[in-house]
């Protein structure tokens, strides 16, 4: 018995300290290296929050962090493709890209992602890898091929001075949009938050929503999104510019909600309305609200592409922003109010502090208030629904 | 065909061969029946292919009618041409998002016009980015009824204009009548392969379209552009043979405007006394839009809020700080800007001077073709041979796709004043045993520096401009202002129109330095302004 105890002490010691030199060693090859970070570049809050921790890990690591700005991931995404077709597996010129479920699930069936790496990472210890919306993105599994970076929520904004009771389903959107002709919208497919709408939609109306989690088949498409058509056919006729247009992405929402032009606007960040309360950019009346039914959530996560030239570079970077100054830096809302993906209950006491002493804003829900989010739907589903609501609104100009 | 312009044919031959090798299927896989098919389920392709020629074409008859009557107004008063350069150096997209921010609903313009007319200020209406592309076409319109003046003028000075409006008095033609009758037609001739510039440039372009252009659906050169960088190979397959049938197809608009081109006698005499008086109306208009656009951005640069329902903006000048984190894309537009038209500018007096030892007095064909092909194909095109060749992209192939573009700009500028030199200068400087080199460096060079510095201007504006060949080229690295503004274009507003303000001015500062630059070179070289040919006068 004491024999078995002391090997298996020693094993466990054994497995510690060789964890600790292969992350010794990760972090000796990162010094040096050019990162090259390609990351969403429309926010200024986000863009800034980067920069400062691409300073910090210039300093601890010595590692030069390029945050390269881009509206749209896809052009990255081609030059990996490019890469793997012609067979060139190194020197690629992205080494960490931040991705969507959709983009994940393409990655993953090309084999355009290296090796499994969450694991390896010292400050994955703080996060629960078994959560369901980080063990599957969009409905794929992750498999420790991307790194949880964030939470995203669906939340409506409102303006509690313009609206005492905002809708809180669909059918009472749908309502609203009638009384107020031309103060709702949602982005246009295919932006991100577009399609989440139409998903969130899908998933209030649909009357197969066990179908969503499964992968997409042409068989059960139609009869899963025939109420969807049919409640935006009845929608579109209400909103803003009579469906005729729709804003280019959320952030477009956004002005037109803080103009005075829409009385509902929409985020997939749960601080968002409250960063933007702390930044001037809303009025201080601005509030958040779920529908009764719950919304969306997910996880948003990091990946490293197969090719990635500093690929060790890239790792040190990803856990310097799991570690948890970074994620309790990041979820205030006067610097960025993304929530963590830290488990705060892991933690010690010192560092829960970080997080109990975020001040998320007057406009954040409590976690009792956002009750739990809604699945989305399998990632082989997002293509088929945004073809069709383009072949269905394109050009059907009344 | 100089073995120079044949070099340049084949550089400008290979992006469209990428392209094919693309269509066919050779890196997808796919039949090309397949691309074909997936590019006919594009819905609503076809309003969208209808859209973008009505856009192109009214866009050319607005700048072709605004540049007859501003020619008309310069080659009489030798006005200055610094107005023109300024606009003509006014990047697009920064032009684009500024007449965004002032006329859509909720914009700049609308909220003082609104009162004023009586009308709701929060009223919601499709403009700019309408069902009939008018946006789009507005803001092409004022931009390329700029460089159609700029060319016409260049044109117009290589007439016998003395004698024109000598013959038309004794005629009984009254100026006006002169111009439209006699010497607009002669800039005609000659304008037609700049107006092929301009009507690829608003078939094809991406930055206004996306800016200002109809939404649902959009113009061809967007849906080609989004199939083209998709993920999935079929649809970067389906744009790939997109912009094949595109440029078939221009290469046949190119046969029609040569027949359209063919002289025309015509004995009807221009008596529209509106004409003018309409042109003028235009050219008004255009400056207002000018200056409400660029007020726009300057206001909704530090705009933190404004309710439609208030007067004014709550405003925060510290919201300018974030001026700053421009920095680095700022010094990398300098950089590439200067590169470019240091280069452009060098190549093209090369060009220019062996073009004159092998006897040519006209610049050839293939110089105009590098504006006549889209941006989209050329860039994504050397992106591929780049691969090919073992290079990866970066600065250097930015700055080698940005003088590409710019270089015939340069030409086209230079090129006249260059060819049009004395034969007796030449023959005694050639009798004085100069090298060609001296000769160039000590006599060519200066007496045409005034028209250089200005072309390198013009080529520094070409560059900030261009975003298409900078993600490709620079593989999303070279962060310059445009590529800012188009990272926020969509995004945060506040940002947005601060990127739009400094790219718009950064090509103004080029120009008025271009300007103050000649003004002082040249304080004392009196009968010399005429670059070059001041002395036949």
């Amino acid at each position: 018995m004491l024999i078995r105890s002391v090997v298996l002490i020693g094993l466990f010691f054994g497995t510690l300290a060789t964890y600790a030199s292969d992350w010794s060693e990760t972090e000796r090859q990162a010094r040096g290296q050019n990162v090259y970070f390609y990351a969403w570049g429309g926010s200024p809050a986000i863009n800034k929050y980067i920069k400062r921790w691409g300073a910090i890990v210039k300093e601890r690591n010595g590692v030069s962090l390029n945050h390269v700005k881009v509206d749209d991931i896809s052009l990255p995404l081609q030059g990996i493709q490019t890469a793997k077709r012609i067979g060139k597996s190194d020197y690629g010129s992205v080494d960490v890209l931040w991705i969507n479920g959709e983009n994940f699930a393409r990655m993953k069936r090309d084999g355009l992602l290296g090796a499994s790496f969450v694991s390896t990472l010292p400050s994955a210890k703080n996060i629960n890898l078994d959560d369901p919306t980080i063990i599957a993105d969009f409905s794929v599994t992750t498999d420790g091929l991307e790194a949880p970076w964030g939470r995203a929520r669906l939340v409506f904004i409102y303006d509690e001075k313009r609206i005492s009771n905002p809708p809180r389903s669909m059918q009472e959107m749908y309502e609203y949009a009638k009384e107020h002709p031309g103060r709702l919208t949602y982005p246009e497919p295919p932006n991100f938050h577009g399609t989440t709408f139409l998903k969130q939609v899908l998933l209030e109306t649909t009357q197969h929503i066990d179908w969503l989690s499964e992968p997409y088949s042409s068989e059960r498409f139609d009869s899963a999104t025939e109420p969807l058509w049919k409640f935006l056919d009845s929608l579109h006729p209400h909103l803003w510019r009579t469906g005729r247009e729709f804003p280019d992405s959320a952030e477009v929402m956004m002005d037109l909600f803080s103009d005075g032009l829409l009385d509902i606007t929409l985020s997939f960040n749960p601080n968002d309305a409250s960063q933007r309360i702390i930044d001037g950019r809303f009025a201080s009346s601005v509030r958040t609200y779920v529908h009764d039914g719950g919304t969306i959530g997910n996880t948003h996560f990091l990946a490293i592409p197969f090719n990635a030239t500093a690929r060790a570079g890239a790792l040190v970077w990803i856990n310097l922003l799991l570690g948890t100054e970074a994620q309790a830096d990041k979820a205030s809302p006067s610097v960025w109010g993304d929530p963590t993906v830290i488990d705060v209950m892991r933690l010690t006491e010192e560092d829960r502090l970080l997080f109990e002493s975020v001040d998320l804003g007057p406009a954040t829900l409590t976690s009792d208030a956002l009750g739990t989010p809604l699945s989305e739907p399998h990632a082989s589903w997002v293509e088929p629904l945004e073809v069709a609501w383009k072949a269905r609104y394109f050009g059907q100009i009344q | 065909m100089t073995p120079i312009e044949r070099l340049f044919a084949l550089i400008l031959f290979l992006p469209v061969a990428g392209l094919i090798d693309d269509a066919y299927g050779r890196y997808s896989g796919i039949n090309w029946v397949y691309g074909v098919d997936r590019l006919m389920s594009e819905p609503a392709l076809l309003e969208s292919i209808l859209l973008s020629f009505w856009v192109a074409l009214l866009s050319l008859l607005i700048s072709l009618f605004v540049a007859r009557a501003v020619t008309q107004k310069v080659v009489n008063t030798h006005d200055s041409p610094l107005w023109r350069s300024l606009l003509l150096g006014m990047p697009h997209s920064a032009l684009a998002l500024g007449l965004l921010l002032a006329l859509s609903a909720g914009g700049v313009g609308w909220r003082w016009l609104a009162p004023i007319l009586d009308f709701p200020v929060d009223a919601q209406y499709l403009f700019p980015r309408d069902r009939w592309g008018l946006g789009a076409i507005l803001s092409l319109g004022i931009k390329e009824s700029a460089f159609l003046t700029a060319i016409a003028v260049i044109i117009a000075k290589r007439l016998p204009l003395h004698s024109y409006r000598a013959i038309a008095a004794q005629a009984g033609l009254t100026p006006s009548e002169c111009h439209h009758q006699l010497i607009w037609p002669q800039i005609l001739r000659s304008l037609w392969p700049a107006i092929f510039v301009v009507f690829v440039f608003s078939l094809t372009n991406l930055e206004v379209s996306l800016i200002l252009g109809p939404d649902q659906p959009q113009l061809i050169g967007v849906r080609l552009f989004q199939l083209l960088i998709d993920p999935d190979p079929l649809n970067r397959q389906a744009g790939s043979i997109g912009l094949i049938t595109l440029l078939v197809i221009l290469g046949l608009i190119w046969l029609v405007f040569q027949i359209l081109n063919r002289p025309q006698a015509s004995n009807k005499r221009w008596s529209l006394p509106g004409l003018d008086v309409v042109a003028r109306l235009f050219t008004i208009s255009f400056s207002g839009l000018i200056c409400m656009a660029t007020i726009s951005l300057l206001i909704w640069s530090v705009t933190l809020r404004w309710n439609v329902l208030e007067p004014f903006p709550i405003v925060s000048v510290h919201t300018l700080t974030s001026i700053f984190s421009l920095l680095t894309p700022f010094m990398t537009t300098l950089l590439v800007g200067f590169a470019t038209s240091t280069i452009a500018v060098c190549v093209a007096v090369g060009i220019l001077e062996y073009s004159v030892f092998r006897g040519h007095d006209r610049l050839h064909w293939v110089w105009w073709a590098y504006l006549w092909m889209p941006a989209l194909p050329m860039a994504s095109g050397f992106l591929a041979w780049l691969y090919f060749l073992g290079g990866s992209p970066g600065v250097w192939p930015v700055i080698l796709g940005h003088t590409l573009i710019a270089l015939p700009y340069v030409l086209i500028i230079v090129s006249d004043t260059w060819f049009d030199r004395d034969i007796r200068h030449e023959m005694i400087l050639k009798q004085s045993s100069m090298s060609v080199c001296l000769r160039l460096f000590r006599v060519w060079v200066p007496r045409h520096s005034r028209l250089l510095v200005l072309a390198g201007a013009l080529a520094f504006a070409v560059s900030c401009a261009l975003y298409t060949q900078t993600v490709l080229l620079g593989g999303g690295r070279v962060e310059t202002l445009m590529t800012e503004l188009i990272v926020t274009v969509g995004s945060e507003r506040r940002s947005s129109a601060l990127a739009g303000l400094i790219n718009l001015l950064l090509p103004l500062v080029a120009f008025t330095l271009a300007f103050l630059i000649n003004q002082f070179s040249w304080r004392h070289r009196a009968g010399m302004q005429g670059e070059g040919y001041a002395d036949s006068r």
